[in-house]
C-alpha cells in the first residue's frame, strides 16, 4: 500500500513531523544499543583468550553493526532534514535498519558468548556483562550476553523477545507488571534514558502478557482497548513538545507521563483480571472476537484525539469554543467517561450511543470551524490518512486502524481507502499541473490581444490543445475522486452522517465552486488591474448585499438540476465541449430554465418519465416564450401533485424555484436569463413562499436577529374592550442592531425597562392593536423619554421587536351567544334590571357595585330615551318598568347597548389616567386637561374626541363626553383647569416649583449647544425665552427666514445659532407629541411636556418600587 | 474504477431542505461565483472609465426590482456574460455528475 504523500501544507509538515519522531526514536534506541555494546566489548578480555581470526570476525560483526548505525543515523538525518525525499521510503528504510541493527548486535553477542565460553553457551558470563554503576541487577545473572542486557534494562525488550525469551525473566516481569512497577515504562531502570518507544512497550507487554498464557485475540483486545487511546494521546503531545515552550513542554510531559501510566496501570488490571478479560473467548475464535466493542472504544479515542487537535489548531478562534457544536463533543465525551452502570454489555451500548452523538457533533464542528476540507479529513481522511505514516501507527503496526466509518469489515474499507487516496493524490497531482499550465498560458497571454485574452477568461475559459489535454484529464481525475470519495461516504452508517444536504454541499464546494474560485483568483491576478480587481469585488458585493447573487444562485442552480434530471440541452452542452455550449447558448439559456419549466408541467412530467431522451430533442422546440408565458403556478403544483414521484419532483422543485417564480411572473426565462432573475423579486417571490419551496427572498437586507433586551415579560397587560378584559403577554422585546445593552449602566438598564413595562401597559390597554403599531408606539415613547440620555449616543434604540403578543381573555366573552342567547322568559318578582344585572353579569363582572349600578342607570336611561331600543326588547307594555311573569322578552338589543355603554365608559375611565386629551378646536388641535366632565348636549350632535375616534351621541339625553376647550394663549398652568392644577401641584408641590422645572428643562434644550465657554464666558439668552409666547405658525415664519437673515436676527437676541437649531428641533417634537392648537403657544405646549414627563416618570418609579 | 454505488454525485444539487440559512448561503455563493466570472469578463474588455460608469450604474440602480432587467438592456455585453457563465458552471457540475 502506498502512503500518500501530503501535497499541501498542514498535512505534510505533520506527517513529516511524525516520521521525525519515529525516526528519532530509532536512533536514540540505536545509539544506546550501541554505547552498551560498545562498553560490553571493552569489557571482555578476547585476545587472550581466542584465536585471532575470530576476534576478527567479530569485529566484522562489530564493523557490521557499527555501519547499520551509521547508516540508520544518515537515513534519520535525510528525514529530519525534510525537504523532497519520498518519506515513506526513507521510513521503511529507517525501520529496515533498525531491524538489522537488532540483528547485528545480535549476532555479536552470539559470537562473544560463542568466544567466551565456547564450552558452556547458555551460562551466564556475569562479570562481563555491560553492567551500569547504578543499575546493578538484583535478579539472577542472564544466561547470555542479551540476557545481560535486560539486566540493564530491567523489562523485556522488543529484540530480546524476538530471539529467546527467557520464561523465569518474564515471569518476573509478569509479577512486576502486576504490581505496577513502572520501571517497565522506561528504557532504563532509573527512567534516564526516557520512556520506551511505545513500539517497545507494547510488544513487551504483549510478550507478558504471552507469558501469562494469555491468548493472542486477549493481547489484541488489550492494544485495541487500553493502549491504542493512551499512545495516541502520546504521540500527540510528543508532536505538540516539539514546538512547545519550556513550561508548556514540562505540562505535555507530565500528560505524557501519565498516558504511560494509564497503560502501566491498565496492563496490570488486564493482568490480574485476566479471567474477566478473557472470559469465554477460546483461540478458535476469530482475531477480534470482541471487535465491536473495542472499535467502538477507538472510535472514541480516534474522535477525541481529532477534537483535541482541532482545539489546538483553533486556540485563537474565540468562535470555536463558544459553537454549540464544540459544547456537544464535550457533553458527549464526557458522557462516555461518565456512566455508572457495571453491566458491559449496558456499557458498551451506551459507549456506542455517546459514539453515535460524538460523531456527528464533531462532523458538524469540523464544518462549522474549517470548511468542507476538513469535513473530508474527519468523515474520511482522518482514521487513514494521519495513522499510516504517524509514529503511534507506526509504533502500534500490525493492527488495522480503527476506521472511523463503520459498517464495513477492515478489508472492505481499506480498498476504498486507498482507493480514495489514490484518487485524491491524482486529483491534487494534475490539479497542479493543470493549473501551473493554466497560469503559464495566462502569462504569455499578457502581451497579446484583448481579444485572445478574453477568450481565456471565465468559469470554461478556451485553452490550447495541450492545456486542453491536461483538463480532460483534470476533469477524468476530479470525477473519480468525487466518486472514489462518494462511494466511502456511502459505506458510513447512517448514524454517522451529516445531513446529506450539508454533504452536497460540502461536496459542490469540494468539487465545483471552491476549484472554480481558485481559476477565477488566477484570472483575476493575471487579468485585472489592482483598481479594476476592487471594483469586481465592490460590485460583487452590492449585488450579493441585495440579494441578487442568491437569485443567481438559484437559476444557476435550477439550470443544473434541469440538465442533470430534464435532460436539456445543457447536458449536451456539457457533453459536447465548451464550444458546444456556445453554440448552443440562444437555446440553451431558454433550456436552463425551459427543462425546469418542462418538468414542472404536466406535460413535461409525464414526458420526461416516460423518455428523457425524447424530452431532451423536444426541448428547444416546445419551450417557447409562449408555452412559458401559458405556464402559471397553479399548472406547476398540479404537475408536482399529479407526479407519481411526488417526492422526487418535489426535491427538484426546491431547487428549481426560481425557475417556478420566474414563470408564475410570467417571465420569459426560457429566451430571457435576466428576467428570470428578476422574476424573484417581485410577485415571484409570494408564488414562491405559497410554493413554500424555497427560502424566501426579501429585497430588504436580512436583519440579524437580535437578543432579546427583556426576556419573558412577566408582566401582563390588562386590556379592556367592550367590557371585556384581556390580559396581554409579550415574551421578548428587542430592540434595533445599534443598540447595546452594555452601553447602559444597571441603573439606567432598570429605569428603560421599568419604561417599557409602563409604556406597553399604556399602549395595550386597547385590545388588539397590531404588533406593528405597538412597536412604532413603544419606540417613539423609548425615544421621546430616552433620546437625550447620554447612552443614546452610542446605542441608539431605532427599532422595536415585541414579536408575538400572546391576548388572553380574562373575563367575560367574547360572543354574544354566550352572553345571553336573546330570549327571556320572565319569571315572578323578576325586574328589568334584576335580568340584566343576572344575565350581563358576565360584562358587569369588574364593576364595583357602585360602578354596577352606574353603568345600568345608564343603560336605562338610554333605553328610555331610544325608543327603538325599547321597542327591540319587545315588552309587552312597551315600558321598561312593567313586565309580566311568562312573558317573553328579547335581550339582545339591550345586550348591545349594554356594551355600548361599557365602552364610552372606558374610554371616559382612559381619560381619567391618561393624562392630556388632543381635541379639535378653534381649527386646531387643543389640549384638554386630564379630567373630562359629562352633561347633556344636544342630540345629533359629533363629539371627537381626538384625531383618530369619533362617535355621535344619537339621543338627546345621553352622557356625552365634553372637553372643556379653552384657546387662550397663556401658559398651560394658567388655562388648566383647577383639578389639573391641583395635579400639577401635587406633581411639583407648587406652580412655583413647577415654573423651576420648566426653566431647567429649558435650560437642559439650550446647553445641548453651549460648551464650558460658552456658559462662561458668553452671555447667550436662552431661546426658549424668547420662543416661549409664540404659536408654532409664528416661529415657523422665523424658520422660513434665509439662512442670513434668521442668523442675524439671532444675533440680535444674543442666541447661538446651534442653540435656536436645538430648540427647532424641540419645537418639532412639541408638535409631534403635543395636541395643541394653532393658538397654542410654545410655551404651552413646552410646559405640557414637562408636566407629562414627571407623570411618566412617576409611573416609572411607581412600577419600579412594585 | 469501483462500481460502488454512490449517494451524492447524482443529486448533487437537489436538497431536502432549502429554507435554511446554510441552503441561503450556498446560493449565494453559487451566484456569487457566477456573478464574478461574469464581472471579470466584463471588466477585462472595457477600459477603466467605462468600468467605472458601469460601477456607478450598479451602484445606482441595484436596489431597484428590475435591476438585472435594466442592467442587461444597459448592458448587454454583461448580459451575455452572465448567461455563458451559468451556462458554464452548469457544465462543469454536468461533468463532475456524468
Amino acid at each position: 500500500m502506498s502512503v500518500e504523500l501530503p501535497t499541501n501544507g498542514p498535512e505534510r509538515n505533520e506527517l513529516e513531523e511524525d516520521a521525525v519522531i519515529e525516526a528519532e526514536s530509532i536512533l536514540r534506541y540505536a545509539e544506546v544499543r550501541l554505547s552498551k555494546l560498545n562498553t560490553y566489548l571493552e569489557q571482555v578480555p578476547l585476545e587472550q583468550k581466542v584465536p585471532l581470526e575470530q576476534v576478527d570476525k567479530l569485529k566484522d560483526l562489530w564493523k557490521a553493526f557499527k555501519e547499520t548505525g551509521e547508516e540508520l543515523e544518515k537515513t534519520y538525518e535525510k528525514i529530519s532534514a525534510g525537504g523532497d525525499i519520498d518519506l515513506a521510503n526513507e521510513l521503511v528504510q529507517i525501520r529496515a535498519l533498525e531491524k538489522k541493527l537488532g540483528e547485528d548486535e545480535k549476532a555479536v553477542y552470539d559470537k562473544v558468548e560463542s568466544l567466551v565460553t565456547p564450552s558452556s553457551e547458555n551460562q551466564p558470563v556475569a562479570t562481563e556483562a555491560p553492567v551500569e554503576p547504578d543499575t546493578a541487577p538484583k535478579e539472577p545473572e542472564p544466561t547470555n550476553p542479551i540476557d545481560n542486557s535486560k539486566k540493564d534494562v530491567p523489562t523485556p525488550k522488543t529484540n530480546a523477545k524476538a530471539t529467546s525469551p527467557d520464561d523465569h525473566y518474564l515471569k518476573e516481569d509478569i509479577q512486576r507488571l502486576k504490581q505496577r512497577d513502572d520501571a517497565i515504562l522506561y528504557r532504563e531502570a532509573d527512567s534516564s534514558q526516557g520512556f520506551k518507544p511505545l513500539k517497545d512497550l507494547r510488544l513487551d507487554i504483549e510478550a507478558i502478557f504471552e507469558a501469562d498464557g494469555q491468548s493472542a485475540s486477549a493481547k489484541q483486545n488489550f492494544y485495541q482497548s487500553k493502549f491504542k487511546g493512551p499512545a495516541a494521546e502520546i504521540a500527540r503531545n510528543r508532536n505538540l513538545m516539539r514546538e512547545a515552550t519550556p513550561e508548556k513542554k514540562a505540562e505535555l510531559y507530565e500528560s505524557i507521563k501519565k498516558s504511560y501510566e494509564q497503560i502501566l496501570s491498565d496492563a496490570s488490571e488486564w493482568l490480574q483480571n485476566k479471567e474477566v478479560y478473557d472470559e469465554g473467548r477460546t483461540d478458535a475464535e476469530e482475531t477480534f472476537p470482541d471487535r465491536q466493542e473495542v472499535e467502538i472504544l477507538a472510535d472514541i479515542k480516534e474522535a477525541e484525539k481529532a477534537f483535541l487537535d482541532l482545539r489546538e489548531q483553533q486556540k485563537n478562534n474565540p468562535d470555536f469554543a463558544a459553537s454549540v457544536h464544540y459544547e456537544a463533543v464535550l457533553r458527549a465525551l464526557d458522557a462516555v467517561d461518565n456512566y455508572p452502570a457495571q453491566d458491559p454489555s449496558l456499557v458498551s451500548k451506551h459507549r456506542e450511543k455517546q459514539l453515535s452523538v460524538l460523531s456527528e457533533a464533531l462532523d458538524k464542528l469540523f464544518l462549522e470551524v474549517s470548511g468542507e476540507d476538513a469535513f473530508e479529513d474527519v468523515i474520511v481522511g482522518l482514521p487513514t490518512d494521519v495513522p499510516q505514516v504517524s509514529p503511534s501507527s507506526t509504533e502500534l503496526a500490525g493492527v488495522e486502524a480503527t476506521q472511523y466509518i463503520n459498517g464495513k469489515s477492515p478489508t472492505e474499507r481499506t480498498t476504498h481507502r486507498e482507493k480514495s487516496l489514490e484518487a485524491k493524490q491524482q486529483f491534487r497531482d494534475i490539479k497542479k499541473q493543470y493549473h501551473e499550465a493554466l497560469e503559464a498560458h495566462q502569462n504569455e497571454l499578457k502581451n497579446r490581444s484583448m481579444w485572445e485574452k478574453m477568450k481565456s477568461l471565465g468559469m470554461k475559459p478556451e485553452v490550447p490543445e495541450a492545456i486542453k489535454a491536461l483538463e480532460t484529464e483534470y476533469l477524468a481525475r476530479r470525477k473519480d475522486y468525487a466518486r472514489e470519495l462518494d462511494a466511502r461516504l456511502s459505506q458510513r452508517g447512517e448514524k454517522f452522517e451529516l445531513s446529506q444536504d450539508d454533504m452536497k454541499r460540502a461536496f459542490a464546494r469540494k468539487f465545483i465552486i471552491k476549484p472554480q474560485e481558485d481559476f477565477l483568483k488566477l484570472q483575476e491576478r493575471n487579468f485585472l488591474s489592482p483598481e479594476a480587481q476592487g471594483r469586481l469585488k465592490r460590485i460583487a458585493g452590492k449585488l450579493g448585499e441585495h440579494k441578487w447573487a442568491i437569485r443567481a444562485g438559484t437559476i444557476a442552480l435550477a439550470g443544473v438540476v434541469g440538465a442533470a434530471t430534464g435532460g436539456t440541452a445543457l447536458a449536451f452542452a456539457g457533453a459536447a465541449s465548451w464550444q458546444g455550449a456556445k453554440i448552443a447558448t440562444s437555446a440553451a439559456a431558454g433550456t436552463l430554465a425551459g427543462g425546469v419549466t418542462n418538468k414542472l408541467t404536466q406535460i413535461g412530467v409525464d414526458r420526461t418519465e416516460s423518455n428523457l431522451k425524447k424530452t431532451t430533442d423536444s426541448l428547444e422546440k416546445n419551450f417557447t416564450l409562449e408555452d412559458i408565458n401559458s405556464t402559471n403556478i397553479s399548472n406547476v403544483t398540479n404537475a408536482i401533485e399529479a407526479n407519481k414521484n411526488a417526492k422526487k419532483y418535489q426535491k427538484v422543485a426546491t431547487v428549481v424555484a426560481g425557475g417556478l417564480a420566474g414563470i408564475a411572473a410570467g417571465n420569459a426565462m426560457a429566451e430571457n436569463m435576466p428576467s428570470g432573475l428578476t422574476g424573484l423579486s417581485e410577485e415571484a417571490l409570494g408564488q414562491l413562499e405559497t410554493s413554500k419551496i424555497i427560502p424566501k427572498v426579501t429585497e430588504t437586507p436580512e436583519v440579524p436577529t437580535q437578543p432579546a433586551y427583556m426576556e419573558k415579560v412577566a408582566l401582563p397587560f390588562d386590556g379592556r374592550e367592550g367590557g371585556l378584559v384581556y390580559e396581554h403577554h409579550v415574551n421578548d422585546i428587542s430592540f434595533g442592531s445599534e443598540f447595546k445593552t452594555a452601553a447602559l449602566t444597571d441603573a439606567e438598564n432598570k429605569a428603560l425597562s421599568s419604561f417599557v413595562r409602563v409604556k406597553l401597559d399604556d399602549i395595550l390597554v386597547k385590545p388588539n392593536t397590531p404588533v406593528p403599531e405597538i412597536e412604532t408606539k413603544l419606540q417613539a415613547a423609548i425615544e421621546k423619554s430616552f433620546g437625550d440620555s447620554q447612552w443614546w449616543k452610542d446605542s441608539p434604540i431605532k427599532s422595536v421587536d415585541i414579536g408575538k403578543v400572546e391576548v388572553v381573555l380574562m373575563s367575560g366573552t367574547e360572543s354574544t351567544p354566550e352572553i345571553i342567547k336573546g330570549e327571556y322568559i320572565v319569571k315572578s318578582g323578576d325586574t328589568l334590571w334584576e335580568i340584566a344585572e343576572d344575565k350581563f353579569k358576565d360584562q358587569l363582572k369588574d364593576l364595583s357595585p357602585q360602578e354596577r349600578d352606574v353603568v345600568l342607570d345608564r343603560l336605562f336611561d338610554r333605553v328610555k330615551a331610544d325608543s327603538g331600543l325599547l321597542e327591540s326588547l319587545s315588552i309587552d307594555s312597551n315600558k321598561i318598568d312593567l313586565i309580566k311573569t311568562g312573558e317573553s322578552i328579547d335581550l339582545s338589543g339591550l345586550q348591545d347597548e349594554l356594551t355600548q355603554v361599557l365602552e364610552d365608559r372606558e374610554i371616559v375611565e382612559q381619560f381619567r389616567t391618561s393624562g392630556p386629551l388632543p381635541v379639535e378646536a378653534d381649527g386646531g388641535v387643543k389640549s384638554v386637561p386630564i379630567t373630562v366632565v359629562e352633561k347633556p348636549i344636544p342630540g345629533g350632535t359629533e363629539v371627537v374626541i381626538n384625531n383618530e375616534r369619533s362617535y355621535t351621541e344619537a339621543a338627546p339625553t345621553k352622557p356625552v363626553i365634553t372637553p372643556e376647550i379653552t384657546t387662550s394663549t397663556k401658559s398651560f398652568y394658567e388655562t388648566a383647569p383647577q383639578h389639573v392644577r391641583d395635579e400639577i401641584r401635587q406633581y411639583f408641590t407648587s406652580p412655583k416649583d413647577f415654573e423651576g422645572a420648566v426653566e431647567r428643562a429649558a435650560d437642559r434644550v439650550s446647553y445641548r449647544a453651549y460648551d464650558f465657554l460658552d456658559t462662561s464666558f458668553n452671555n447667550y439668552e436662552n431661546p426658549y425665552n424668547l420662543f416661549r409666547d409664540m404659536t408654532v405658525a409664528r416661529f415657523a415664519e422665523y424658520q422660513a427666514m434665509p439662512n442670513a437673515q434668521l442668523r442675524s436676527w439671532l444675533t440680535d437676541h444674543s442666541i447661538k445659532y446651534e442653540a435656536y437649531l436645538e430648540w427647532q428641533d424641540k419645537i418639532k417634537e412639541l408638535q409631534q407629541n403635543i395636541p395643541h392648537t394653532k393658538t397654542d403657544t410654545i410655551g404651552a405646549m413646552f410646559e405640557q411636556s414637562v408636566f407629562q414627563d414627571r407623570v411618566d416618570e412617576k409611573m416609572r418609579s411607581n412600577l419600579y418600587r412594585n | 474504477m469501483t462500481t460502488t454505488q454512490t449517494t451524492i454525485l447524482p443529486n448533487l444539487f437537489t436538497f431536502d431542505e432549502n429554507k435554511t440559512e446554510e441552503a441561503e448561503r450556498f446560493l449565494e455563493e453559487v451566484g456569487t461565483l457566477v456573478f464574478q466570472s461574469a464581472l471579470m469578463r466584463y471588466l477585462a474588455a472595457h477600459t477603466d472609465e467605462e468600468s467605472s460608469v458601469f460601477e456607478v450604474y450598479v451602484e445606482e440602480h441595484v436596489a431597484q426590482p428590475s435591476f438585472m432587467d435594466d442592467l442587461c438592456l444597459e448592458y448587454p455585453e454583461f448580459e451575455n456574460f452572465l448567461k455563458e457563465e451559468m451556462m458554464a458552471f452548469s457544465s462543469d457540475v454536468h461533468s463532475l455528475q456524468n
